[in-house]
């Protein structure tokens, strides 16, 4: 038993952070605007926390300005995505780039005066209580998404949105708050997811840091159909491969799997979920919302 | 020509208007759909909006909902002028839209539709507390309802009185009703008749949007008709009769208009298009046509009644190869033998020298990114992998004359033509491609009644003349009575009766269309 | 305040040309240039470093190389695009491309081989022999097999089928699951590079012992690399691609019905099937020629530059140079049309190239805190959004209510 908990402990934190990103990630898709700019905002994310933990000096502070910053984006992307006829795409695409962008601008000068003036990182130290710390926040994150998305009218809204935005603004929604709202919420999510990848796991920044797990809390909320609970279990799964990844091996290595096919596979699972998603009778529990990237222009002609 | 100046002194001087519209226009790509318009609706009445399809009316109704935005004039509530740019704006206004299409989300259950519209209720309200207050209002009107019910497990008929029960609870002043009883069954519309009776009893207003002259005359107290865009009268119905009311409509045209029969026939022996007992799916999986068999000879026009959904648009998407077949055999007659067509795929038939006006000409039709020309080229019919241009060319000039399409230039795009000109665009290419068959649904969709008219004779000459055997589905009834040899009735999937175009009787079939 | 946005009722014209589609592109790489100067400028570079090294992009020799693969990467996505397939995945791509060639050129146009010490003087003077490594203990020498011009064709065609067949993965699942080509080509990226390290740090890695060292294949027979033009980077091979495909393309848009469809799809697949023409398998050639023009474009990147395939040890920085990427700026500031391309590969070319320029520049400035990701990620993103935002106002017009 105590093995089992020891264990448990001992993946939280990576737990934490890809379950509060997916978590975040899927409420912005939710709303239904396509996220692309998930992995830039994890990215420029880990690099605030670096920066704000290197100048601050305090995990905590560190945790909750990056939080407040990230959720910025997704205002922008929700204003651009439904104010404007815009793709979806185009704006989750640019503004991934900008991030990967600001991400070395903001990382690396941090990185130099750390180096320059011997400064120690202030992260939080991992043990069994920040890491049950970790794993509770998070799961209580997750059950508070359920309850918003489901038993209220902000959730309401935000599945109506999600699934007709035309029809949910002839009923009254204000499309647009409610998409600030949950972009806010979701993006501020994937800083925490972000700011506890630096804080809890690595604790330290090169460029390309935290470059691509972006992608995979959108393969987690994505293989889980978007549903915050779900998302736990697949969260699970995907940080028990990315902790135990060479013990893996063991097993996997006689079966030609590599850490290189290991890690491809983990990008794949995202592309595997949407097949089967497509193909199966979880379809229509799982599917994405209908208006999900469809550009929101309530003029259009008909015949 | 505009045959009344708003007579408004005249028609009710002892009581200001609830909303008055002042000059508003708007345009869209290709089309000015509103010109000057004026409009006054008073407390308690219901006031009909009549014009042909592309009037404008649903415009109209959508400014004031706040779906669109005029490109200039203004709106007066209560004498007060008012910016309505969104549904939130047009609902504290008191004034609530329900349109053809229920505007409804489909995951979400009943009462989390309703939620969305109550704005008194904050954003962390739980979706519960609301479903005693939505049980009570719905009872005081006397409709069941089971709040936890998904809106995707309604019927039409539920979800269209959802969408009244939400103006209820919202205290609507004012409820727009845009062509939302069209589609209703019969003794279902009579059942929301009422309803709407009781509301305007209690002071309400309804604007009532259609096309159908004796449905204005028979449910409103006051009708005002737009054509192409602007108002061009508003009468009391108790003193219009049809006729006036139809040269508003119409305007000099009217006398143009004819649905009487195109008498011309020529129907051979030789049968073409043989469908046994054929089954099909509609998109949700339920049966849309249920045992459907018929023969069709060379020359003979086909025309398929019915209320909208109940099987027709599947059973042509099943003839031209865009539905699976799920039962039945769909036989053609080709070099004089007969081959099995049954889910045979969309480009094996159109070789056949089929051609198809589908329903949605704007999605299946043509593509309004493109010129006429590459609209044309389009159909494989017409171009081999090398394009020849110049052959492309030649046949678009002469269907742009034949059909007197008003275009810029052969090259413009298609999105900048008008409704009208744009359908022309499709019929004029699909009945060039026809060499054997001819699958239509509401082929004269956009169209004013003058070049439907056209349109109706153009396919009419095709089969007499070229011996074209064609199936035309058609929710305008008159249009069906106007060109077939052969009239089927469809309801619920099934044909329930079939008779010779020269003896069917249209109240015969208006009693099978809805029984 | 509010903003009402609607559609324009008629394109706004200058003559027979719709200026907008001239202005917007324009001012959005002027607007994205400005903000990534400020940005830099901000960071300490004085703003007259950044406009030296940007005019010096534009005429630099090895600038061109860039314009000639973005030219036709750009072509590649105008491909797609044009059809509202939204490939970004020439990433990919290009890696299978750089794989398939990889192979071929190492082992199929030539064989490597251990010889022993005391052999390495016969090779030196064999024609069609190059010694690789000359360690002490385990020479490696190179045998061309076949005539190289034939090779190069071969590492060409084999980039180019590598790449469609990548693509078709994504096309697949867009045709007939309907499953959203943006993430799915995305992440296939992701895919692609980690199977790209699998494939040089096991399947073909070399046998000399820098490349046993540093995970990597043995480098390209000297004869099968592509030849340079003489005073620049790019190689005549290279040069030979983008006309090529530039003309075919071209003409297959022009004159004929495949062309047509393929715009048709991007503006109505609806429409296709209804007239009888199946959309899916315009969908699968869509990507298929995308992503073989992409391969294309990965085996220049292999037999015109690195001659080697080494494992990716940072995202960042992809073998790849994230070309496929930069060329989604190429095709959209072209608004799709095939004959603007080559401008904005030419502009984009260049500011690729200043923003390597800049790099150098900036380091011996000492200030090294701004890296290449850096400034051109900003410069990608930054234009990109303008542009993304600026395009609306060529179909709509926004109004200010108060």
């Amino acid at each position: 038993m105590n093995q089992v908990l020891s264990d448990v402990l001992e993946i939280a934190p990576i737990f934490a952070y890809l379950y509060i990103a997916g978590l975040g990630h899927g409420l912005v898709e939710k709303s239904g605007i396509l996220n692309l700019a998930v992995d830039g905002a994890f990215t420029l994310g880990v690099a605030l926390a670096f920066t704000y933990c290197t100048y601050v000096l305090e995990p905590t502070a560190a945790l909750a300005l990056t939080t407040v910053t990230i959720g910025v984006i997704g205002l922008v992307i929700a204003f651009l995505t439904t104010k404007l006829p815009i793709s979806h795409g185009a704006v989750g695409l640019s503004l991934m780039f900008i991030s990967y962008g600001l991400a070395s601008y903001f990382g690396y000068p941090a990185a130099l005066r750390i180096k320059k003036e011997g400064l120690e990182l202030h992260t939080y130290v991992t043990n069994e209580v920040t890491s049950s710390i970790a794993l509770m926040v998070s799961l209580l994150l997750g059950f508070l998404i359920y309850y918003i998305l489901y038993k209220t009218k902000l959730g309401a809204s935000i599945r109506a949105v999600g699934e007709n935005p035309h029809a949910a603004a002839t009923l009254g929604a204000d499309v647009l708050l409610i998409r600030l709202i949950t972009s806010y919420l979701g993006y501020a999510l994937i800083g925490v997811g972000s700011a506890l990848y630096l804080l809890m796991d690595v604790k330290g920044w090169q460029e390309g840091s935290g470059m691509g797990l972006g992608w995979i809390a959108f393969a987690v909320s994505l293989a889980a159909g978007r549903h915050p609970l779900v998302t736990m279990f697949t969260s699970g799964v995907f940080s028990i491969i990315l902790k135990y990844r060479y013990t893996l091996l063991n097993f996997l290595g006689p079966l030609g799997m590599s850490v290189f096919t290991l890690n491809a596979f983990q990008y794949a699972t995202a592309v595997l979920a949407m097949i089967i998603f497509a193909v199966t009778p979880l379809r229509r529990r799982f599917a994405p919302p209908k208006s999900l990237g469809k550009i929101y222009f309530k003029e259009e002609r008909t015949v | 020509m505009s045959v009344s100046l708003f007579p408004k002194e005249t028609l009710k001087s002892d009581q200001k208007p609830l909303i008055s519209v002042r000059g508003v226009w708007k345009s869209f790509p290709g089309v000015v759909a509103l010109k000057n318009v004026n409009l006054d609706i008073f407390r308690g009445e219901i006031h009909a909006i009549l014009g042909e399809n592309g009037a404008g009316k649903s415009t109209l109704v959508k400014i004031l909902y706040g779906v669109y935005v005029p490109d200039s004039g203004e709106i007066f509530i209560e004498g007060r002028k008012k910016i309505i740019t969104s549904p939130i704006d047009a609902m504290r206004e008191g004034i609530v839209l329900v349109s053809q299409v229920p505007q409804l989300i489909d995951s979400l259950t009943i009462s989390e539709n309703l939620l969305l519209s109550l704005t008194a209720c904050g954003l962390f309200n739980r979706i519960s507390s609301v479903e005693k207050m939505l049980l009570k209002k719905s009872e005081e009107y006397g409709i069941k309802i089971d709040p936890n019910i998904e809106v995707w497990k309604l019927s039409y008929t539920q979800k269209q009185l959802v969408e009244l029960l939400r103006a209820l609870l919202v205290g609507a002043k004012v409820i727009a009703l845009d062509e939302a009883l069209t589609l209703l069954p019969y003794a279902e519309k009579r059942r929301i008749y009422e309803f709407v009776k009781m509301f305007k009893e209690r002071g309400g207003s309804v604007i009532l949007i259609t096309h159908k002259i004796p449905e204005a005359l028979e449910m409103s107290d006051t009708i005002t008709v737009l054509r192409r865009g602007e108002v061009v009268g508003t009468v009391k119905a108790s003193e219009a009769t049809l006729d006036y009311v139809r040269s508003l409509m119409f305007g000099e045209k009217a006398t143009q208009i004819s649905y009487a029969r195109i008498a011309t026939s020529n129907v051979r022996e030789e049968v073409l298009l043989d469908v046994n007992d054929l089954w099909v799916l509609n998109d949700y999986g339920a049966y849309a046509v249920r045992g459907v068999s018929f023969k069709l000879r060379k020359g003979e026009v086909l025309g398929i009644a019915g209320v909208a959904g109940n099987g027709q648009l599947e059973l042509i998407q099943a003839l031209v190869g865009l539905r699976k077949v799920v039962r039945g055999r769909i036989l053609i007659k080709q070099n004089n033998t007969f081959k099995d067509i049954t889910n045979a795929s969309a480009i094996q038939i159109r070789r056949l020298g089929v051609g198809f006006i589908p329903d949605e000409p704007l999605k299946r039709g043509v593509t309004i990114e493109n010129t006429i020309v590459e609209n044309i080229a389009v159909h494989p019919a017409i171009v081999n992998t090398i394009i020849k241009w110049s052959k492309v060319k030649r046949i678009a000039r002469q269907l742009v004359e034949e059909f007197s399409i008003v275009t810029p230039s052969l090259n413009s795009k298609v999105k900048v033509l008008s409704g009208g000109n744009l359908m022309k665009v499709l019929v004029a290419r699909e009945l060039f491609v026809t060499r054997n068959l001819l699958v239509a649904y509401n082929p004269t969709r956009a169209l004013d009644e003058v070049s439907a008219l056209m349109v109706r004779k153009l396919i009419k000459r095709k089969a007499v003349e070229e011996g074209v055997a064609a199936v035309v589905a058609s929710e305008d009834l008159d249009e069906i009575l106007q060109i077939s040899d052969t009239v089927a009735v469809m309801n619920s999937g099934s044909f329930v009766g079939v008779f010779r175009g020269e003896d069917v009787n249209r109240t015969v079939v208006e009693g099978l269309m809805v029984r | 305040m509010r903003l009402i946005v609607t559609k324009r009722v008629k394109p706004v014209k200058v003559g027979r040309v719709d200026i907008l589609n001239v202005l917007i592109p324009m001012l959005s790489v002027l607007i994205g240039v400005l903000i990534t100067t400020l940005i830099f400028y901000i960071a300490g570079v004085s703003p007259d470093i950044i406009l030296k090294e940007l005019f010096l992009g534009f005429t630099s020799p090895q600038m061109v190389r860039y314009f000639v693969l973005l030219t036709v990467l750009g072509i590649a996505l105008a491909l797609a695009f044009n059809a509202s397939v939204w490939n970004i995945g020439a990433e990919g791509q290009m890696i299978w491309g750089m794989i398939a060639a990889g192979y071929i050129g190492l082992f199929i146009a030539s064989t490597y081989m251990y010889v022993s010490p005391s052999e390495l003087k016969l090779y030196e003077n064999m024609s069609g022999a190059v010694i690789i490594d000359r360690s002490p203990v385990k020479p490696v020498v190179s045998l061309l097999n076949m005539d190289p011009l034939l090779g190069q064709l071969l590492m060409v065609l084999a980039g180019v089928v590598a790449g469609g067949l990548w693509a078709l993965i994504p096309a697949v699942l867009k045709a007939y699951l309907d499953i959203d080509e943006v993430a799915s080509t995305l992440l296939l990226n992701y895919v692609a590079y980690y199977l790209y390290n699998q494939v040089v740090s096991v399947n073909l890695r070399g046998l000399s012992v820098q490349a046993r060292q540093f995970f990597r294949t043995d480098i390209l027979h000297d004869a099968l690399r592509f030849q340079s033009v003489p005073g620049f980077t790019v190689t005549y091979q290279e040069v030979l691609i983008a006309l090529i495909s530039f003309t075919a393309i071209f003409l297959m848009y022009k004159y004929t019905s495949i062309g047509l469809r393929l715009k048709v799809l991007g503006s109505n697949p609806h429409l296709l099937r209804a007239v009888g023409v199946d959309e899916r398998k315009y969908v699968l050639l869509a990507l298929f020629l995308s992503g073989a023009l992409a391969g294309a474009v990965g085996a220049s990147l292999f037999a015109g530059v690195t001659y080697k395939l080494e494992k990716i040890t940072n995202i960042v920085s992809p073998p790849t140079m994230g070309l496929g990427y930069t060329a989604i700026l190429v095709t959209w500031l072209s608004m799709l049309d095939l004959r603007i391309i080559p401008i904005f590969a030419w502009i984009v070319a260049s500011l690729f190239q200043s923003g390597m320029l800049l790099e150098s520049e900036v380091k011996s400035l000492g200030i090294t805190s701004l890296t290449g990701a850096t400034i051109s990620y900003t410069l990608i993103g930054s234009i990109l959004v303008t542009f993304t935002i600026f395009r609306i106002f060529s179909e709509y017009t926004i109004k200010v209510r108060r």
